[in-house]
């Protein structure tokens, strides 16, 4: 189960919890595209209350940064709990994204 | 050498409950100090079972998950009803272009120490063992 929590503000913040895989990511992936449908194009992913995380819930985070650059807009994110960081990097695809400590620091970095 | 099974509809729906089950069934196989390996256990399986799920035919078939060991190996069986694959064909990762796929068996090949696939009587079989201590039989 993946929840998406709209935390509202400036840019959007999304907070995400519980598993992100196969299953769950395609969930992630409307959402977004939902938002970006929407001109919310300034979208910061908080991966704090993630517990899981595989590759095909990494390919679903690549495929949301995709669906931001195409219509001009970016995603930040923040709180990476170790297994997710760790993952991340074994997969090289920290290189892709800007990875904040705080939702507040990625908040920052857009202004 | 204890073991658990659990066979089910190849139906990604039911990923979740794969990887709880593997959870369960490693934590009753380990002690308390192997314990720093439930996570990457977790994730093989969930791997493992996407892709047989995804190559095995999704929705047609059975996914069968066989987890047994001993003090020295856990040894992870998930076999599937698909076409099947040569392990030696399957390609590296595309790292320099960011791919959203392709990472399965390289994760998987990253956890575990040995990783075997073989075909037997209609079924798929992906072989992965860890071995839980320096001195175990097999162990480089």
């Amino acid at each position: 189960m993946l929840e998406i929590k709209d935390e509202g503000g400036g840019s959007k913040l999304l907070s995400l919890s519980g598993r992100l895989d196969a299953n769950t990511g395609k969930q992630l992936k409307e959402k977004i595209q939902g938002m970006v449908d929407k001109d919310d194009k300034r979208l910061i992913l908080n991966l704090s209350g993630v517990e899981f995380i595989d590759s095909s819930g990494l390919g679903s985070l690549v495929a949301c940064y995709r669906l931001a650059s195409k219509a001009g807009g970016e995603i930040r994110l923040c709180c990476l709990q170790e297994t997710v960081r760790s993952l991340m990097e074994l997969t090289r695809l920290h290189r892709l994204f800007e990875i904040f400590d705080d939702p507040e620091a990625a908040q920052e970095n857009f202004s | 050498m204890q073991e658990f099974s659990l066979t089910l509809p190849a139906k990604i729906e039911l990923l979740s409950l794969a990887s709880h089950f593997s959870k369960e069934a490693c934590k009753s196989l380990l002690n308390s100090s192997q314990s720093g390996i439930l996570n990457d256990l977790e994730l093989v399986v969930s791997e493992a079972f996407t892709n047989a799920v995804k190559y095995g035919g999704e929705g047609k078939g059975k996914v069968a998950l066989e987890i047994k060991g001993d003090k020295q190996k856990l040894i992870i069986c998930m076999k599937d009803q698909g076409k099947g694959f040569k392990l030696d064909k399957v390609p590296e990762p595309d790292f320099d272009n960011f791919a959203e796929g392709g990472y399965g068996l390289y994760i998987i090949q990253t956890k575990m120490d040995l990783v075997r696939y073989t075909c037997f009587k209609n079924w798929n079989v992906l072989h992965l063992t860890k071995y839980l201590n320096e001195n175990a039989p097999g162990k480089d």
